[in-house]
């Protein structure tokens, strides 16, 4: 009986401890969390909404609207990696992968002026890289950058264009 | 034969093994997680079964549950309570992938790295992996000899001035 209350009262205090170190940590960090994330697909791409988080929801269309933008003749940018996107994107769209991008930005930052109108998207409301795609694009002086949460998933399943 | 086996895990030697084991390997296993929070939480969100509004309090606290319970059993202090923990968070892992392969959906454990998207763990080497360490985590529970190597002196706990639990 004693050693149980002695274990318990052991992990009392290790818990105390831990949770202590966990808050005090996550607000001193740079790399801090808020303590409620958005979690909600309904409500747009998901985020643990961390302190210097690049997911802004002001960027954030849908598919009605970017397809608006793609009747329009708007510039789309896929954010997907280079092999998804040779495997099928938004017709017309300009493959930017996120994670090679200031190698493959040169030529499009020659091509395009900074006020042009450019839609970024990835696979989905799961996915934060074309919030990322975007964020990249406004530090190098786009001025008018949105995202297209549903991503070519929703694009295709919809029949609209794309192609390999 | 059953001699044998309470002689081989009642030996000092083997406890102290399993806890340096679990306690480095909760230790190596947290860094990431608490370097990246942010990912933690994608990570648990990707369980899908933890409600929306818990998602981020858990990636905060979770690693430090981890750090705290593993340099407590690498140094002795507490062991039994850390190894109880630890096997709590194991139980909890296993429950949760076991769901998740019975549902048949696919995630990123994050056990000890990250994947890129699209990449997802096996299910039934992350189960076998974690029962494994469960067991271990029994050895220290259910250890009742002298501990060998434990912040404590002549038997007495340091900190708690009292036998390490």
């Amino acid at each position: 009986m004693a050693a149980i209350i002695n274990t318990s009262k052991g992990c009392i205090v290790i818990a105390l401890i831990a949770i202590a170190l966990a808050f005090i940590v996550n607000a001193l960090s740079p790399r801090g969390i808020a303590l409620v994330g958005q979690w909600d697909t309904a409500k747009g791409v998901i985020s643990a909404k961390a302190k210097h988080d690049f997911i802004n929801q002001a960027r954030e269309i849908d598919l009605p609207k970017a397809q608006e933008y793609f009747n329009e003749g708007v510039l789309f940018v896929d954010a997907r990696a280079a092999e998804d996107y040779a495997a099928g994107h938004i017709r017309g769209a300009i493959s930017l992968p996120v994670d090679n991008f200031f190698s493959v930005f040169g030529p499009f930052r020659q091509a395009y002026p900074d006020s042009t109108l450019i839609v970024a998207y990835c696979s989905g409301r799961e996915c934060p890289d074309s919030h990322e795609l975007a964020e990249n694009l406004e530090n190098a002086g786009y001025v008018h950058v949105k995202v297209f949460i549903d991503g070519f998933p929703a694009w295709k399943s919809e029949g609209l264009p794309v192609e390999n | 034969m059953k001699t044998k086996l309470a002689a081989f895990f009642g030996n000092p030697y083997v406890e102290l093994a399993c806890r340096l084991f679990l306690g480095g390997l909760f230790v190596y296993s947290c860094v990431h997680k608490i370097m990246h929070p942010a990912d933690m939480a994608k990570v648990i969100y990707g369980y899908k079964i933890m409600p929306g509004v818990t998602i981020n309090v858990l990636a905060i606290m979770l690693p430090f549950f981890e750090l705290v319970c593993g340099l407590c059993l690498v140094f002795g202090i507490w062991p039994r309570s850390a190894a109880v923990l630890i096997n709590g968070m194991l139980l909890i892992f296993i429950v949760a992938i076991s769901y998740n392969l019975m549902r048949g959906l696919q995630f990123d454990c994050g056990c000890f790295g990250f994947h890129k998207a699209g990449e997802f763990s096996d299910p039934r080497e992350l189960l076998v992996r974690d029962m494994v360490y469960f067991g271990i985590t029994l050895v220290v529970i259910l250890y009742q000899g002298t501990r060998k190597f434990t912040i404590k002196t002549k038997n007495r706990c340091l900190i708690l001035n009292k036998t390490a639990a």
